[in-house]
Order: structure tokens, then sequence, then C-alpha cells
């Protein structure tokens, strides 16, 4: 068990190698239960890294994840998003050959329910209904798309789609990797718009690039340069400190 | 060349159009989902048609033999995915056609030795025939045809409709993202594998009656098999669909004008389409990654 029981998910100590590359050595971080939190680095820094250890998609060398003072370390990315962890990609993670509403259902489907073939094999796709569901194409705009193929639609619609595709689950804590890469400026905007209506309801964090589009968004910051976390703290605190102005300003700017 | 003996040569075209179906519907998911090249899907062809032939000659029961045929096959298939076939996913595809080919090659030894060199007769379960346009049709000829469209519409509907489905059709777009959604994509593979085997036994079951049921059968089908699959397109149910149409009549219908064309024409059907579209008729985004 860990000492501090507010945080809802803790790293602690985490080192991950590759082959003889360090690629985060002894990071920690927490975040507080309904906390919006960044991780900023340059390219090559870690980060995404350490996001995957959070995921679980990697296992680390040495430290532990603890998920509401549960250790996590080792679980897979299956149980933690029973757990109530989902996670976003890069790439957005929304299905191109399937229509809009049945990305929204498959995830819906998948947190409500435990995957069993049985069931699943025997059961339409369209009677899974929900409020939430509808709530989620409301909220999020989408109601005009749910019947379009996901390959028709825009990126940063299908960023939206993502975003409502791991709300609609109900996660306690909401792990965005890069969600505004490859936006344009309009799109961005919109995707912060639905990002600002979740702020104090789940415990989200954003992996960026650069801190300049969520600054005034997340509560705290971590700044990651080659492998290590420099800093990391409130956020205004973090980015007026010293280290962090000279060495991350200097490689993300 | 007269009438009745072109519709005879369609209905028999559509027929082996059948058999390709149900062969090259697994090759084509497996491909779709685990981007393996499953080469393995040929025995469980041979497979099933020995199944049927000696089921059918203990029981007196082709549809019992059938059954029976499927059956072992899921259970073949089911320990070949989990023991050797699961190692090669996340390796490029060519590991996943020499592992393959190789259980193709043990499994068509093991037949050897249980079965015999000698080929196997099996009778057709479904007598008499029907007259279409003052043509004598054969009746199980009719049965395969009828199969294979309800084959194709029910893999359609498991696809596009059944959650499972659905859930497949999301890994065959990408498998990671569908673990992120905390399904387990291993067990899809396994549910998809099965499938695919099944119905290859299952085109070995209804080609029995057509031809001598030999060990080297599932290794004579695999040109016209990938045929199939080429000219329709890796990955799309209904191009392998289309194209099993297309390759079946190429096949007869060339056989009725000058018999050397039956094994020459689609080939030659191949490159052209192969010219013109280089991924296959419903070749999609999948051949390019």
């Amino acid at each position: 068990m860990n000492s501090n029981s507010q945080m809802i998910l803790q790293a602690e100590n985490i080192t991950k190698r590759f082959g003889g590359m360090t690629a985060v050595n002894n990071v920690s971080f927490s975040l507080a239960k309904n906390e919006i939190a960044a991780l900023i680095g340059a390219n090559g820094a870690g980060k995404t890294t350490f996001f995957n250890i959070l995921t679980g998609n990697y296992i680390p060398e040495e430290g532990a994840i603890y998920y509401k003072g549960q250790d996590i370390t080792r679980l897979s990315p299956e149980i933690r998003v029973d757990l109530g962890i989902m996670r976003t990609f890069q790439l957005a993670s929304t299905f191109d050959n399937l229509k809009v509403i049945d990305n929204l259902r498959l995830a819906y489907y998948r947190a409500t329910n435990k995957f069993s073939l049985r069931k699943t094999f025997f059961s339409r796709m369209d009677r899974i209904v929900s409020a939430k569901i509808d709530e989620c194409l409301e909220t999020f705009n989408l109601t005009k798309l749910a019947d379009r193929m996901t390959a028709n639609i825009s990126l940063g619609e299908k960023r939206v789609l993502e975003i409502a595709m791991s709300l609609v689950t109900d996660p306690e804590v909401l792990l965005l990797d890069e969600p505004f890469a490859g936006l344009s400026e309009v799109e961005i905007d919109e995707c912060l718009t639905v990002l600002r209506q979740q702020v104090h309801k789940k415990t989200i964090l954003i992996v960026e690039h650069k801190i300049s589009k969520i600054q005034d968004l997340v509560e705290k910051v971590g700044v990651m340069v080659e492998g290590v976390m420099i800093a990391s703290g409130e956020t205004n605190e973090v980015l007026n400190c010293e280290r962090v102005r000279k060495e991350y300003w200097k490689t993300a700017e | 060349m007269n009438g009745q003996l072109i519709i005879s040569a369609i209905v028999l075209g559509l027929s082996m159009s059948g058999v390709y179906f149900l062969l090259t519907v697994g090759l084509s998911l497996c491909y779709g989902l685990m981007r393996m090249i499953s080469l393995d899907q040929f025995l469980y062809y041979a497979l099933g048609a020995y199944m049927v032939y000696t089921i059918t000659a203990a029981t007196g029961s082709f549809w019992l033999g059938a059954l029976g045929a499927m059956l072992t096959t899921l259970i073949v298939a089911f320990a070949v995915e989990r023991l050797i076939n699961k190692r090669v996913y996340s390796k490029p595809v060519m590991f996943s056609m020499i592992l393959t080919f190789g259980v193709n090659l043990m499994g068509v030894g093991l037949i050897k030795y249980i079965w015999g060199l000698t080929p196997k007769p099996v009778a057709s379960p479904i007598g008499g025939s029907l007259h279409i346009l003052g043509t004598s049709v054969p009746g199980y000829r009719l049965f395969v045809i009828l199969l294979a469209v309800a084959v194709y519409i029910a893999v359609q509907y498991f696809l596009n409709k059944t959650i499972l489905g659905t859930a497949i059709r999301a890994g065959i777009d990408d498998a990671e993202k569908v673990e992120a959604l905390g399904i387990n994509i291993s067990r899809l593979f396994t549910v998809t594998f099965i499938l695919s085997s099944v119905l290859s036994a299952l085109a070995g079951v209804i080609h029995a009656p057509f031809v001598m049921v030999s060990p080297e059968m599932g290794m004579s089908i695999t040109a016209f098999a990938f045929m199939v699959v080429i000219i329709g397109g890796l990955g799309s149910i209904k191009g392998t669909m289309v194209s099993a149409l297309i390759v079946g009549q190429v096949v007869s219908l060339g056989a009725v004008i000058w018999a050397p064309l039956a094994e020459m024409a689609p080939f030659l059907v191949m490159m052209i389409i192969l010219l013109i579209k280089p991924t296959g008729l419903y070749g999609s985004k999948l051949m390019s990654r």
C-alpha cells in the first residue's frame, strides 16, 4: 500500500530500458482524483514510453504503478480498462470501417459487459441501446454523423469521437496521448471545448509536445527531458522554474 | 455448342464457385484480422473431406459425416491455433506462410499415414435432378450453390450485425486499438481462425462427392483458391464472393468452349485484372499496409 490515499494514480520511481537505452529514468508522477494534468516534453523525451507504462502496454524494469492504492504495475491493458483507466492514441483510435455510432456502441458495450464470446456471437450490435450513447452523441455534436462511416469524417471529428468513446465508458481516469496532433486550430478549439466540459469530472492526463494549447486548462504539469522528469507540480510554478525554462523551452521551441 | 451444355456448365461453375468461396473466405478473414496467410486452411479442407468419407462409411449418413467433419476440424484448428499459429501473429506475414505451409505438409503426411494413398469415393447425398430450361441439373449441385449463398449471407450478417463480428471488423482495422478498448484480441483471433477453418472443412465436405478424396486434394485446389483471393482482393468477403463466381464460370465455361481453356483461362483473367487493378477487385488499403 502506498502512503497517499488521495492520489488515484501514482507512478513511483519508474525506469524502462530498451536495450542499452534508458527511455524513462526513475520517474515519479501522481494524479489526484478529478485533477487535470499534462505531461510535456520534446520528441524522444520518454513521455510516450511513460504513458505506455501507465496504460499497461509496457512493463517497467523498476518502480511501481498504483491505482487507488492497488499495485497495477503488471496488469494487462485489458484489466486496467476494467478498473476504469481509458486511453486514447496519438493517431485517432477510432475504427474507420465501422459507423460512428458503432464505435461508441462497441466502447460502451465493452465497458458495461464482460466480453463473452457466447453473448457477443448471438447479440446484435444495434441492440446496444443506451441513454449514455445518445447523450454522448449529443454532447459531442456527433448526432448528425452517427450513421456515417468513420473513414469519411474529418480527423478533428475522429479525435472528438475518440474522446467520446473514452467517456461513454465512464472511466475514472482518462489518458490522452497527444490529442491535438495533426489538428487544425479550429479542430483543436473544438477538442478543447469538449475537454473543458470534463474538467473536475474525471481525472485526466494529457501527454503533449507543447504546453501552449493546454496551459490554462491543466492544474498540474510534469516536464520530461531525456527520460528524466525534471520538474512536476502546479502549472505556473513549473513553467516558471529556472530549469524548465532552460532545458524544456530550449528543446521544445 | 448447344444451350443445354451451356446451362449445365453455368450450374457446374456456380457449384465450383461455392466450393471456392467457402475455402477462400477463411483465407481472407485470417489475413484481414491476423495479417497471416493461413496455408493450413488447405489441410482443413482435406481433413473435412476425409472425415466426411470416414463417418459416412461408418454410419451411412453423409449429414452426420458433415457435422463430424466440422467438429473434428474445429478441435484440430483450435489446437493448431493455440499451440502453433499464435506464435507468429506479431511477425511479418512471411513467417505465417512458412509455418502454416509446414503445418499443411505435416497434416497431409498424417492423412497419408491414416487413410493411405488410395483415393476414396464419397457418394452424393442428394440424388435426383431438376429440369431447368430443359436441362437436367443434379440436385446436389443446386444444394451446394444454395449452401454457399446461405454461408455468404450468414458471414455478412455475423460480421456486420453481431457484436463479436463488429469487434472483428474493428480488429481488421487495427488490432491494437481493439485491445485498448479492453477486448481480448487473442480470443478474437482464435474465434476467427476456428470459424475460417470450419468453413474450409465445409468446403472439403461439399466438394468430396464431386471429386475423389485424396491426400493431395488440398494441394491441387491451392492454385484456384489463390486465384480467387488475388482477383477478389485479400480481406474482402464481398470480393471473395464475386471473384469465386468469376473463377467458377471461367473454369467451367472455358472447358465447354475448349477443354485446355479450363486450366489456363483463370490465370489469364487473373493477369488482366491484376494489370488493371493490382490490389484485386475489392482489394482495400489492407494490401498496402
